[in-house]
């Protein structure tokens, strides 16, 4: 057995055990207080104001070090590439909507560069975080776990799962369009066919390509992640439908 | 008294074959190849349906849509738990061994499995499920099959006249298995050379650790040779043999972790293409002009070039059986077909490889398709391979390589000229 088996939340049983602890380690994400509590601990040693900027970093990385010994380094790393990404886009645009639109956002430049400072650490450990949660729970076991409970609760678990399914399912939409898109752009971000255009005409031609390649991505990936849905959900039927009739003949 | 039976339905094109199959389960298959907005205003009716469990065992138009977990393990375990209590991995094994898959996939993610791997693996869950499904309704149910392995079509067809269930068969006119009408047409095609180099490619799939732990894999293709290819060339071989894998190593889509694999054409190209097997989801749910215009919107030579090649070879398709059952011809797969082939062409590749492009179209109009293209792109020095296992590609073909598997792990390479 692996020596670090152990430490692998998605190997965690019963299920609803290592739901809690992904509940628990990502709380931070979701409330402020766990935040302030570890920046309280810490103003003890440094100034408080640099004890509240290194906790959102020092949580982010707890997050990180949770999620390595299930993902393995190399996915973690595709998972924080994706991640900061995500995260520098998120920052960046926001701090361009406060310099355009002052009167919106909180007159304290302070308190607004250190929102978008937790704002940055905090997608970069939601985006790890998140999708080692969703793949840790494998839907044929809950509707498994399901099959001795009673309605509703059995009910509520079948929907459960077939949402839990199509979250997972996402990832696998995005590998496949991904292929689909290296074929047809090979450099990924830059169209495969420039023409004759050149300088300025390419870089707007370019900016316009990205956006409309991005809205295109974000269709594709909705209406292939909403494809298999009328499959799945006859199946969790056919489940269901035969554990009631199971449920029948054992009374 | 047996009163199972066993019906074979046949249709002209895909659209026809999926409104049949939604008819008759009652399991909604959107129509990606009308754009986004035909499928959002299709999925919200679906939404807004009540209909009751089909309660039948499903073989879907794609092989992909009805397997909803994530690998053939949790596949068979949740076919198979109404009724084992608790089906061993030794039992999944041994469904999927009785359809002739290998018992390591079980353990695969379901997305890089071959298209005659899901179909086997469909044919291993409709067994499990036979017990407790009303009947099997299969929409083409041996199209991704190499003619070596329909004997399994005919072992699950039996089980299930065994258990006296019934069976509906959609198939798709001209089918190889259920309608081998010959067709008397005859294509000449006058060939086209290119150089093909290859030197021992091998390719690495890295092992997965999570969710689920599955091995790396390699496949090494062992063969060394330079060959002066004719083009139409078929690329044909056994279910999972690798040769999807081929055809993304020569395109540059799968990365070779040693050895090589080159082409050259004698205009001194040397970049292929490839229009994958599943059409549908390389539209980026957009319409068959919509995706030339959108590719191609920083380039309007190519554009225009790829839009008279789209058009030209979609007014070849003029026959009237099409335009009663479909109102607007531009939104079919077929439609959708040929733009992504114009799209490639456009490009002037050295290769164009076109993955099964006979899936969700008649024989005829594959047969016109692959003709066609094989005309427009020889006009333009493109060569032109076809991957498939589909006896029918044999009459086009000039050349073909055939990968024969040595061991798990090594495939031969064998090139025969016609």
């Amino acid at each position: 057995m692996n020596r670090f088996n152990f430490f692998k939340i998605h190997l965690v049983k019963p299920f609803w055990l290592r739901f809690i602890i992904f509940i628990i380690v990502g709380l931070p994400l979701f409330s402020n207080s766990p935040a302030r509590f570890i920046s309280q601990i810490l103003s003890k040693f440094f100034n408080p104001e640099f004890a509240l900027i290194i906790t959102y970093p020092l949580i982010s990385f707890f997050i990180w070090l949770f999620c390595l010994p299930s993902l393995g380094l190399k996915k973690l790393l595709d998972y924080m590439a994706a991640a900061f990404a995500i995260a520098l886009t998120t920052v960046i645009t926001s701090s361009l909507l406060q310099y355009l639109l002052p009167f919106i956002f909180e007159k304290d430049a302070y308190a607004s560069s250190v929102r978008l400072l937790r704002l940055y650490f905090i997608v970069l450990a939601v985006f790890p975080w998140s999708l080692t949660f969703i793949n840790s729970f494998s839907p044929d076991s809950i509707i498994n776990a399901l099959m001795h409970l009673k309605k509703p609760f059995r009910e509520t678990g079948l929907h459960f799962a077939l949402a839990l399914r199509v979250f997972q399912h996402v990832g696998t939409v995005v590998g496949r369009l991904l292929i689909i898109w290296k074929e047809r752009h090979p450099s990924i971000i830059v169209m495969r066919h420039v023409g004759e255009i050149k300088n300025l005409d390419f870089i707007w031609e370019w900016i316009r390509w990205l956006a409309c390649s991005l809205i295109d991505w974000v269709y594709a990936c909705l209406i292939l992640t909403f494809e298999p849905i009328p499959a799945m959900v006859n199946e969790f039927e056919i489940l269901s439908e035969r554990n009631k009739i199971n449920d029948s003949s054992e009374k | 008294m047996n009163n199972a039976t066993y019906n074979i339905s046949k249709f002209n094109t895909f659209e026809t074959l999926v409104d049949s199959f939604v008819a008759s389960t009652g399991v909604y298959f959107p129509k990606l190849s009308e754009g986004r907005n035909s499928f959002f205003k299709g999925f919200y009716n679906w939404l807004s349906t009540e209909r009751t469990p089909s309660n039948c065992s499903l073989i879907t138009p794609e092989p992909l849509q009805a397997l909803s977990l994530p690998n053939p393990a949790q596949v068979m375990y949740s076919a198979l738990r109404p009724i084992l209590n608790s089906p061993s991995e030794d039992c999944i094994k041994e469904y999927l061994s009785k359809y002739g898959l290998d018992p390591s996939i079980s353990t695969q993610p379901i997305t890089t499995l071959s298209g005659g791997e899901m179909l086997l693996l469909n044919f291993a869950k409709a067994e499990a499920q036979a017990e407790y499904s009303e009947r099997l309704i299969a929409s083409n149910p041996v199209f991704w099959l190499n003619s070596s392995r329909y004997h399994h079509w005919q072992s699950l067809k039996e089980f299930y006249g065994s258990k006296q269930k019934s069976i509906d068969v959609l198939v798709l006119n001209g089918d190889t298995y259920f309608d081998n009408a010959q067709t008397n047409d005859d294509f000449k095609i006058h060939p086209l050379e290119f150089k093909l180099s290859i030197k021992e490619p091998k390719v690495i799939f890295p092992e997965i650790r999570f969710p689920i732990y599955h091995a790396a894999r390699t496949i090494t293709y062992k063969c060394h040779k330079e060959i002066i290819v004719k083009s139409p060339f078929l690329i044909s071989g056994d279910n999972g043999v690798g040769k999807s894998i081929f055809s993304g190593m020569l395109s540059s889509i799968v990365n070779i972790s040693s050895g090589d694999l080159s082409i050259e054409a004698l205009n001194g190209e040397t970049a292929s293409r490839l229009v994958f097997q599943e059409a549908v989801s390389q539209c980026f749910a957009k319409t068959p002009e919509k995706l030339i215009n959108d590719v191609f919107c920083a380039d309007l030579e190519r554009n225009q070039s790829a839009l008279n090649v789209f058009r030209n070879l979609l007014s070849e398709f003029n026959n009237p059986d099409q335009h009663q059952e479909c109102e607007n011809k531009t939104y079919t797969l077929l439609a959708l077909k040929i733009a992504l082939i114009a799209e490639r062409l456009a490009d002037k590749p050295a290769l164009l490889l076109l993955d099964e492009p006979g899936w969700g179209l008649s024989n005829k109009d594959a047969q016109l398709l692959v003709y066609k293209v094989s005309q427009v792109a020889h006009d333009l020095g493109v060569a032109l391979g076809i991957v498939s296992h589909q006896p029918t590609w044999h009459k086009f073909a000039a050349s073909k390589l055939t990968l024969k598997r040595l061991s798990q792990n090594e495939v031969d390479i064998e090139y025969e000229s016609f």
